[in-house]
């Protein structure tokens, strides 16, 4: 009931498709909390849903000789649950999601060759699609037209979302020796960035750093520890899922 | 059928690339360029042109645990990519890399096999890809990573990551010459020039069709600190007269930079 006050206070400043935040993003800045919601288990992946929600998968481990359970949830700007999709993990981890409008697409990633991400209608929860991916993608997202890739040695891909063909690679930004983790862009085309430390990057578009958010979102025991740091933008806050915790964060 | 079609609708296409694409990479841009990417439905273990400037590509997929088969996908998509044909093969518990299309059939490589009392010997077989039948089959050497069809010579070269290139009579397997080398893979132009990947560096060299080496040429589907890890495979597109790799189930056609496709 308090999660729930506090969602219906921030409503008015979490509408869709808000303009860009104003303040300055370069150099070093803070990414101050200003929600949290407690997911039902672990989360594989998050997005914005364009309309104040979210799309949340959480992965759920079953026997080791059987895929895991994975769960799409559709939460709208309450915290509510709209929707739930059920899938198996085809033994391959979700690291996760990205929504484009009509589709969740999902990302499939273990390190073992067998990598790809799959397109899902949310109305049937049907696979519509699937890509081979190279080893490494820890998240994804979707934007105007492309899929992109976040790799864990700090690298985003730009994918055509129709063919999967690459467009474009930014790299040799940082040196985190994989762990970069999240991505979500914005509506400027800049890029944020997470990795499994206390900072969330923001890349111009030209895969250049722009700047450095600060957060508090990691226990310093935990860097270097791969507890996921998914990552979407819904047009005024950074939102990152980590564990079973995902943080609306404003920067400035 | 309606979700089938939707999978084939959806998993097609490509992408013409502009030659300077964004955003900046550091460094000098790579002497092999990228002019159209697709990506493969599945991981891909093995491409080649059809020689109608489509492609057969084999994909890999996952059924179970270490106990369990896997599926291999010999695909077929048109130089649009599109797909127009599938047939699915078991990999008998053996990593497949690499095919090559001889018109008629596809041959799909077959590394070592863990089998009861040991390990198999490698192989290549033909899948004819009207009936999706084998039609040959013969046992090869060890650590063969990329296949290719050399029609005026009516061979097989199969590329040994440390046996150089191994060409085999294709109606019998008789071996008929070597090239010593350490590619990663390879592929053969219409007028008999070899493409040869490095398996150390990001880089592609050419040799004319005596073998003897014309130029190299640096690429980025690979990565010069990587390279060895990549499964990168090699095909020669004749109507667009460039070669073709496949990297981390990424597909790119490459012009040599300068050079007008």
């Amino acid at each position: 009931m308090k999660a729930l006050g506090v969602l219906l206070a921030l409503g008015a400043c979490t509408e869709p498709g808000g303009a860009d935040v104003a303040v300055d993003l370069t150099g070093q800045f803070e990414l101050t909390t200003v929600r949290t919601f407690n997911g039902e288990g672990a989360i594989a992946g998050i997005d914005t849903d364009g309309a104040g929600g979210l799309w949340v998968a959480y992965s759920a481990p079953t026997d080791y000789y059987l895929p895991d359970d994975v769960r799409l949830v559709h939460l709208d700007a309450s915290g509510a649950k709209l929707k739930e999709l059920a899938f198996r993990d085809e033994f391959v981890d979700v690291k996760g999601i990205a929504f484009d409008g009509r589709a969740v697409w999902m990302n499939h990633s273990g390190g073992d060759r067998a990598d790809f991400v799959r397109k899902i209608d949310v109305t049937t929860g049907a696979v519509i699609g699937s890509f081979g991916t190279e080893v490494g993608v820890q998240d994804i997202d979707v934007f105007d037209g492309e899929l992109r890739y976040s790799v864990a040695w700090d690298q985003v891909v730009g994918l055509d979302a129709r063919s999967g063909g690459q467009k474009w690679r930014a790299k040799d930004y940082l040196e985190t020796g994989g762990a970069q983790r999240g991505v979500a862009s914005m509506e400027d085309r800049r890029v944020w960035v997470s990795t499994l430390d206390d900072r969330i990057y923001l890349l111009d578009p030209k895969g250049h750093i722009l700047g450095a958010g600060h957060h508090t979102l990691l226990e310093n025991s935990e860097w270097g520890v791969d507890v996921g740091m998914y990552l979407a933008w819904d047009g005024h806050f950074v939102i990152a899922a980590t564990g079973n915790v995902i943080s609306w964060l404003v920067p400035g | 059928m309606k979700r089938m079609v939707w999978v084939l609708a959806l998993a097609s296409g490509c992408v013409e690339l502009d030659p300077e694409y964004v955003p900046e990479e550091p460094g000098p841009p790579p002497q092999m360029m990228r002019t159209k990417t697709m990506a493969g439905e599945l991981p891909v273990v093995g491409i080649d042109s059809d020689r109608a400037g489509g492609l057969w590509i084999a994909y890999e997929k996952q059924k179970g645990g270490y106990y369990v088969n896997d599926e291999i996908i010999l695909a077929h998509v048109d130089a649009h990519g599109a797909k127009v044909a599938e047939f699915k093969l078991s990999d008998t518990y053996a990593e497949v890399l690499g095919i090559a299309f001889d018109g008629q059939a596809v041959w799909v490589n077959y590394r070592s096999a863990t089998v009861s009392g040991g390990i198999a010997m490698p192989y290549v077989r033909a899948i004819d890809v009207t009936s999706g039948l084998e039609t040959a089959r013969y046992e090869v050497e060890m650590d063969i990573s990329d296949l290719e069809v050399d029609d005026a010579r009516h061979e097989l070269l199969l590329s040994s990551e440390h046996e150089g290139v191994i060409a085999l009579d294709l109606a019998t397997g008789t071996e008929t010459w070597r090239m010593p080398g350490a590619q990663s893979a390879i592929a053969l132009t219409d007028d008999g020039k070899l493409w040869l990947a490095s398996r150390f560096w990001a880089v592609l060299e050419l040799r004319d069709a005596q073998k003897n080496p014309i130029a190299t040429y640096t690429e980025d589907v690979t990565d010069d600190h990587h390279v060895s890890s990549y499964r990168l495979f090699l095909a020669w597109d004749p109507t667009r007269h460039q070669v073709i790799a496949s990297a981390e189930n990424q597909i790119s056609w490459l012009a040599i930079r300068g050079e007008a496709p």
